[in-house]
């Protein structure tokens, strides 16, 4: 016949594994996804945070098999059964009146024992709904694309940690790699022509403000351009050569093609014979003061160059 | 019974067989009947345990005020077949807590004065000539220590050679005188009182000899309010009286129980903690204030002792607070200190705080 304490501590034993099951399990997804969010933040992919919840699983399972002490999670809940119950366990195999009656006692004392004591509803309560809010949290940073909020948490681990990562796991870290490869470069060849690009807006980088990375573009083209340089380009005023390289969308140049070009092939297409003073102003006269102005800018620039 | 069914089947092999299976059932049953009674008794007195301490409790106090922790400490000391050495100042009813526990317990008392002229023979008993129908004869007169209580008053006033003779019945149980061999009593104890002041003249009896005492009580002085009783006690008109509480039967039977009671393994580990941390082995308390620690003889009271402890508080486990309550008494005869200790005033009492401290 089993002992009627053995019988009751397996029964209690039983419970509590699966007491302990469900806190692990709840517990192992709060390690997944605090993982995947942090990992999230540095741009690494969240499935790389498998690894430690599984860990911390397996670390749970051995600790519970090797260190699962059924006695002492009663006596926890039941000090009074305390070393009642370790006498009756230990001495189980005894037989003789006292222990006779001290089983008896515990069996009594056992019996007044609440399964549901065992379940901290508390810590269960409120692990269930740290567990919504990180699933929460979790899903809103893979919806909102958190390079868009500004953040970058690349920077503050090394980048050989994320190759490393990289060669580890096999999952692909490029677009990141790639980001960062652009953003360096910008930062150097900026510095070399802050002065050249910025005298004309002022000092200020056009598009500096424009994006989450500078030069990428303000969101009105689909791809962003990555040449910042366009194209070289020459042009000849008063018989001499001058070469340029202007930004693309700076503006600038197309903006006194597209326009004042039209305008003044518009205007000077009849013949023009005789000096200039001598032809009469036929041009409209909201006209007038943007080519003083061009002309003037154009005299300007000549006696720079001279 | 045996001698019929041998008369009545006798002869052949399977005869023969058959009767010895008989008398085996008829010997089973009547053990059996036996068994179941005798078990029937002690559960009886198991249930009734902690009544029959307070009966007794009840009993002390009419001719004993206070004293409450020594009175059970001597209880358990007896409840486990082992002996006590009471210390204490002279007045303060250690002999006549001893009488009275013998009386309320319906055993033989008998007392030796111990004095430096005390003979071995005086405790143990000699051999006399007696003259029977005209021939002259050696007859062995049994000495004070055939008794159930003995108490040995002031035991370090005795010589060495006297106090071995006792400490050999103590720890044998019997008597040899000669060539023949005497059993004591049962049950046999004895309570020892050593006087702490007037030192001078006296043998303090040697640590192999101390380790024999499962307890050493300290009887102190009593308070304001049990001396009051104790004076109106013995200054009146009427002489304190006690009444029998227990049979020696039932007495033997406790003494079986207390043996009974289980102990958790932990409990007994913490135990065994205490003890080895007395050995001033390895660096701490013991090795501090420590020459000497205790013998594996001191576990095994030490558990004991808290196996009694726990009987007549009425439980039926060992608590380690039985275990703590116990070292004191069990431990602090055992223990001897260093010099340094001692050149700072510490007593055993206070190494074993800092070792239970410790543990």
């Amino acid at each position: 016949m089993k002992d009627p304490i053995v019988s009751r501590l397996s029964e209690v034993k039983k419970l509590s594994w699966e007491i302990h099951a469900f806190c692990v399990i709840l517990n192992t997804i709060i390690v997944f996804l605090v993982f995947a969010i942090i990992l999230r933040f540095f741009g690494i992919p969240s499935i790389i945070a498998v690894c430690p919840a599984i860990i911390y699983l397996m670390i749970n399972i051995i600790y519970r098999v090797h260190r699962a002490n059924v006695i002492k999670s009663i006596v926890i809940k039941y000090p009074s059964l305390n070393e009642r119950l370790q006498t009756a366990y230990d001495n189980r195999n005894v037989r003789n009146i006292i222990v006779e009656s001290l089983v008896k006692d515990v069996s009594k004392r056992m019996d007044r024992i609440w399964y549901s004591s065992f379940l901290d509803t508390k810590e269960v309560m409120s692990r269930t709904i740290l567990t919504v809010i990180l699933v929460f949290i979790f899903l809103s940073i893979n919806f909102i694309n958190i390079e868009d909020l500004g953040f970058n948490f690349q920077g503050l681990i090394g980048r050989d940690f994320l190759d490393q990562i990289e060669d580890f796991t096999g999952f692909d870290i490029v677009h990141d790699e790639f980001q960062w490869e652009e953003e360096e470069k910008f930062e150097s060849k900026n510095k070399v022509e802050e002065d050249k690009l910025g005298g004309e807006s002022g000092g200020e980088l056009p598009g500096v403000s424009e994006g989450p990375i500078p030069g990428f573009g303000g969101g009105v083209g689909e791809e962003p351009n990555l040449n910042i340089y366009g194209e070289a380009s020459s042009a000849k005023i008063a018989g001499k050569d001058i070469d340029m390289e202007v930004h693309p969308e700076y503006g600038g140049e197309i903006e006194i093609k597209d326009v004042e070009e039209e305008k003044i092939r518009g205007e000077f297409s009849g013949n023009l014979k005789g000096k200039s003073a001598e032809i009469p102003e036929q041009d409209p006269v909201e006209y007038r003061e943007i080519i003083r102005k061009y002309f003037q800018s154009l005299q300007n620039i000549l006696e720079e160059e001279e | 019974m045996k001698k019929e069914s041998q008369t009545k089947i006798g002869g052949s092999i399977w005869g023969i067989e058959e009767t010895k299976e008989r008398i085996d059932t008829s010997e089973k049953s009547i053990s059996l009947v036996d068994v179941s009674k005798e078990r029937e008794d002690i559960k009886e007195i198991y249930h009734k345990m902690k009544d029959i301490h307070n009966e007794i409790l009840y009993e002390m106090k009419q001719v004993i005020a206070g004293q409450e922790k020594v009175i059970e400490q001597i209880l358990i000391a007896i409840f486990t077949r082992n002996h006590a050495l009471l210390e204490g100042f002279p007045g303060l009813g250690k002999t006549l807590m001893i009488s009275t526990l013998s009386r309320i317990m319906d055993l033989n008392f008998k007392r030796i004065q111990c004095t430096p002229d005390l003979m071995p023979s005086d405790i143990t008993g000699t051999y006399v000539v007696e003259e029977r129908d005209g021939r002259k004869i050696f007859k062995f007169e049994k000495g004070p220590v055939f008794t159930n209580i003995l108490l040995a008053d002031e035991i370090n006033r005795a010589t060495p050679k006297t106090q071995s003779a006792l400490l050999e019945a103590m720890q044998e149980r019997q008597v040899s005188v000669g060539t023949s061999t005497y059993p004591l009593d049962k049950p046999f104890f004895v309570l020892a009182t050593q006087n702490p002041i007037e030192m001078e003249g006296t043998y303090p009896l040697p640590e192999a000899q101390v380790d024999r005492f499962l307890l050493k009580i300290l009887v102190g002085y009593p308070n304001m309010t049990d001396e009051d009783r104790i004076v109106d006690l013995y200054t009146g008109e009427v002489i304190p009286k006690t009444t029998k509480v227990m049979s020696k039967e039932k007495f033997l039977a406790i003494q079986e129980l207390t043996r009974k009671l289980p102990i958790a393994n932990e409990v007994k580990k913490y135990a065994l903690d205490i003890v080895t941390k007395t050995r001033p082995i390895t660096d701490g308390t013991a090795k501090k204030y420590l020459d000497y620690g205790a013998s594996p003889r001191a576990t095994i009271g030490l558990v004991l002792a808290a196996k009694a402890r726990a009987l007549i508080n009425g439980r039926n486990y060992v608590s380690k607070e039985d275990i703590k309550e116990m070292a004191y008494p069990v431990l602090r005869h055992r223990l001897i200190l260093n010099f340094e200790s001692e050149r700072k005033g510490i007593t055993t009492d206070d190494v074993i705080s800092e070792i239970l401290k410790e543990v």
